[in-house]
């Protein structure tokens, strides 16, 4: 990711940016407001948006195409949903950048809790000498942030080379040149058309569908099939060096952490608890660390601090986590290695290429079973700690927060019991006792109904 | 408690009978004799069982001691006796266990087992002594067969006595089909007697399975005897040597008939 601070504007709303003037009404909010970008740097003033479809659902997409270095993917930064916050827009030439983005956050802050999300008011609120500036600025609705990430052209040509089953030009299996993909591929979008008579994304394309596919060459030209195997070895290729470089922190953490999170057990909680016993008792301490990440905020209130905190976790999402120095659970390291693999894998795949393709690596290319029967065992080690858990004697603890929560697992608790004394008395039925069961007793009374009770 | 019984034969009878209508039962000791009454799981079906005092040989119990056992388990232990094994049951006053031990009546092996009880909450029915409008004896193993054979057809039979005879009928998906016996008397084997005593016309439906299911008993005894009155309870009982007995009740099929 190229990391130029360049808040250009998109196309539609370029002009946006110089409506809002400081007045002190506030403007009417714009229809098409303006939106940040983060433009890789040096690109060719031919370079522009353009819509095309997106290889994994065929949805029209947005991606900025360059003449000279290629195609780029936007990629969504957003502000979670819970916590309302914008972009003050300035004219650059008075902040250096880092200053900039902590006032932007401040300004956001301010935008926030003032005019509420929504409204776009000039950030007048601070009479300093950067007022003059701060007041021709832009405050966005919503703090998205959109970053142009290069995009690999394999993953645009893949739809052309293996249409999904049932479309026109189903001849997946045939040998075609590669004029006849482009035109397959031009076919799909009218912004293709354009692109592809640019040599350099031509020979991008070509390079690439000679890594994936199976090549003939008939008279002088060469032409293409896709070959499943070598997109899929292609893509491994891709995952491992994805691994290699480390997972983005989210997918870390929800795919790998959680996932080889093996179950505590009784013994082990209670060490737990006594570990989080003291921190929980010192508040200062998460906030301490907060302050030393971002020293520029130490002047401001706690409540921007965690603004600004929350807003560098948010950004800590896109940035790969280093080679993780503790794997996160007794896991080896080969099965930890392969979670990884097959998350990013899952992730590419599910994202780049087509649904129709349903790719998943042969057991030739890369061997997952270690992997299953280990997440297997884990299952069962957890299913064992839950019923451990739900039959433990943990009445003392119950006692003491006696809430709805504890009343609800001894209720359930209390269910399961009565479930497997019926499946016990269940299975220590004889066969003819379950046929029995199976009789159609409509029309019989009980025979309490005749007999009385003694 | 203390009973000895001569074959171990009569009590693995009993047992293989009634342990695939109930799983757990109450053994009810006291001074006449060994009691059991247990409904199936769907309460329509009743058996009730007897041994008298006089079927063993001695007998001695003092209180009333419920014995509360799965028949599974008393099954899987009465297998290990040979049907001419003298069987001993021993149980405390009030009970855990219950032993049994058995005596091959050929060598001096002797083996002894001993089955964890059970607290069984069962409801516990008074059965009055009832005149039946129909009563007919016929031989076990007819009664057996008219079932089985009945029961590839439909899954009830309806039973009509009626002074011509006792007529078994069903109707089912494929047809349907009939046996009808009628009083019969044979001088030289007493035990194929059909016998039909009638007060009144009666005709019944019931469910098969459960009938092939008391069925299991024709072991116990050459004959079985059907007890028949409208809107009650079907009666089927098999004598066992020295008036004890083992009894099936059976809650008729009302308004649900074709």
């Amino acid at each position: 990711m190229r990391k130029t601070r360049s808040s250009k504007a998109s196309r539609p709303s370029a002009e946006d940016s110089s409506i809002s003037t400081s007045s002190i009404p506030p403007p009417e909010s714009d229809e098409n407001p303006p939106k940040l970008f983060i433009l890789p740097k040096e690109t060719s003033p031919e370079a522009r948006i353009v819509t095309l479809p997106n290889p994994r659902n065929s949805a029209p997409t947005r991606y900025y195409f360059c003449p000279e270095r290629g195609v780029y993917e936007f990629t969504k930064i957003a502000a979670p949903k819970g916590s309302p916050r914008s972009w003050l827009l300035a004219p650059p030439q008075a902040q250096p950048p880092a200053k900039k983005a902590i006032d932007a956050a401040a300004s956001s802050e301010q935008s926030g809790s003032s005019t509420g999300p929504g409204s776009d008011a000039p950030a007048e609120t601070r009479p300093s000498e950067h007022g003059s500036i701060l007041s021709k600025g832009y405050t966005t609705r919503s703090a998205d942030l959109f970053v142009a990430t290069p995009l690999d052209p394999l993953f645009l040509i893949v739809p052309a080379l293996a249409p999904a089953p049932g479309s026109e030009s189903s001849s997946g299996h045939l040998f075609l040149s590669d004029d006849d993909h482009f035109d397959a591929l031009a076919s799909t979008s009218r912004h293709y058309g354009i692109m592809l008579q640019n040599p350099r994304l031509r020979a991008a394309f070509k390079a690439r569908m000679g890594v994936v596919c199976d090549t003939v060459d008939a008279g002088g030209d060469c032409m293409y099939r896709l070959s499943v195997e070598k997109l899929m070895r292609e893509l491994l290729r891709k995952a491992s060096e994805v691994v290699d470089s480390g997972l983005p922190m989210s997918l870390e953490e929800r795919f790998v952490g959680k996932v080889l999170e093996a179950p505590a057990v009784c013994v082990k909680r209670e060490e737990n608890l006594a570990v989080a016993g003291p921190l929980e008792q010192e508040d200062g301490i998460p906030q301490d660390t907060i302050k030393t990440q971002t020293p520029a905020t130490e002047s401001r209130t706690d409540s921007q601090a965690s603004t600004t905190s929350t807003v560098t976790t948010a950004t800590d999402i896109t940035e790969p986590c280093t080679p993780p120095g503790a794997p996160p659970s007794s896991a080896p390291a080969s099965i930890v290695r392969l979670l990884r693999l097959r998350t990013a894998l899952a992730y590419i795949t599910t994202t780049y290429t087509p649904a129709h393709l349903a790719l998943f690596p042969q057991p030739s290319l890369i061997d997952f079973t270690p992997l299953t029967e280990h997440l297997t065992h884990l299952a069962s080690l957890r299913e064992e700690a839950f019923e451990s858990r739900s039959f433990g004697n943990f009445s003392r603890k119950r006692a003491l927060d006696g809430d709805e929560e504890s009343e609800e697992l001894r209720a359930e608790k209390k269910r399961k019991k009565e479930e497997e004394e019926e499946k016990k008395k269940r299975a220590g039925e004889s066969r003819a006792i379950k046929g029995l069961r199976k009789v159609d007793v409509r029309g019989m009374k009980k025979l309490s109904d005749f007999f009385g009770r003694t | 408690m203390e009973a000895r019984l001569e074959q171990a034969l009569l009590l693995k009878r009993v047992v293989e009978a009634i342990k695939d209508l109930v799983q757990d039962c109450n053994f009810d000791c006291n001074d006449t004799g060994i009691a059991l009454q247990a409904m199936d799981n769907s309460h329509v079906a009743l058996v009730s069982m007897l041994l008298k005092a006089e079927a063993f040989s001695p007998y001695r119990c003092d209180r009333n001691i419920p014995i509360g056992i799965n028949l599974t388990s008393l099954t899987k232990v009465l297998r290990c006796a040979q049907n001419d094994d003298i069987l001993t049951l021993k149980a405390e006053d009030s009970p855990d266990t219950i032993n049994l031990t058995f005596e091959s009546s050929e060598s001096d092996r002797l083996s002894e087992y001993d089955i964890k009880l059970m607290d069984i909450d069962q409801d516990h029915l008074g059965i009055p002594e009832t005149e039946y409008a129909a009563t007919i004896t016929m031989p076990s193993a007819e009664f057996q067969r008219i079932c089985r054979d009945l029961i590839a057809l439909s899954e009830s039979v309806s039973i009509e006595a009626t002074k011509e005879g006792v007529k078994f009928s069903c109707a089912g998906d494929i047809g349907n089909g009939s046996v009808t016996l009628r009083s019969h008397t044979n001088v030289e084997k007493p035990e194929l007697n059909v016998e039909i005593d009638l007060a009144e016309p009666v005709a019944l439906t019931f469910s098969l399975k459960y009938l092939v299911n008391f069925c299991k008993a024709s072991a116990l005894s050459g004959s079985v005897k059907l007890c028949l009155s409208n809107e009650v309870p079907l009666l089927v009982e098999y004598g066992l040597s020295g008036s004890s007995w083992l009894r099936f009740y059976l809650a008729p099929k009302i308004g649900d008939e074709e």
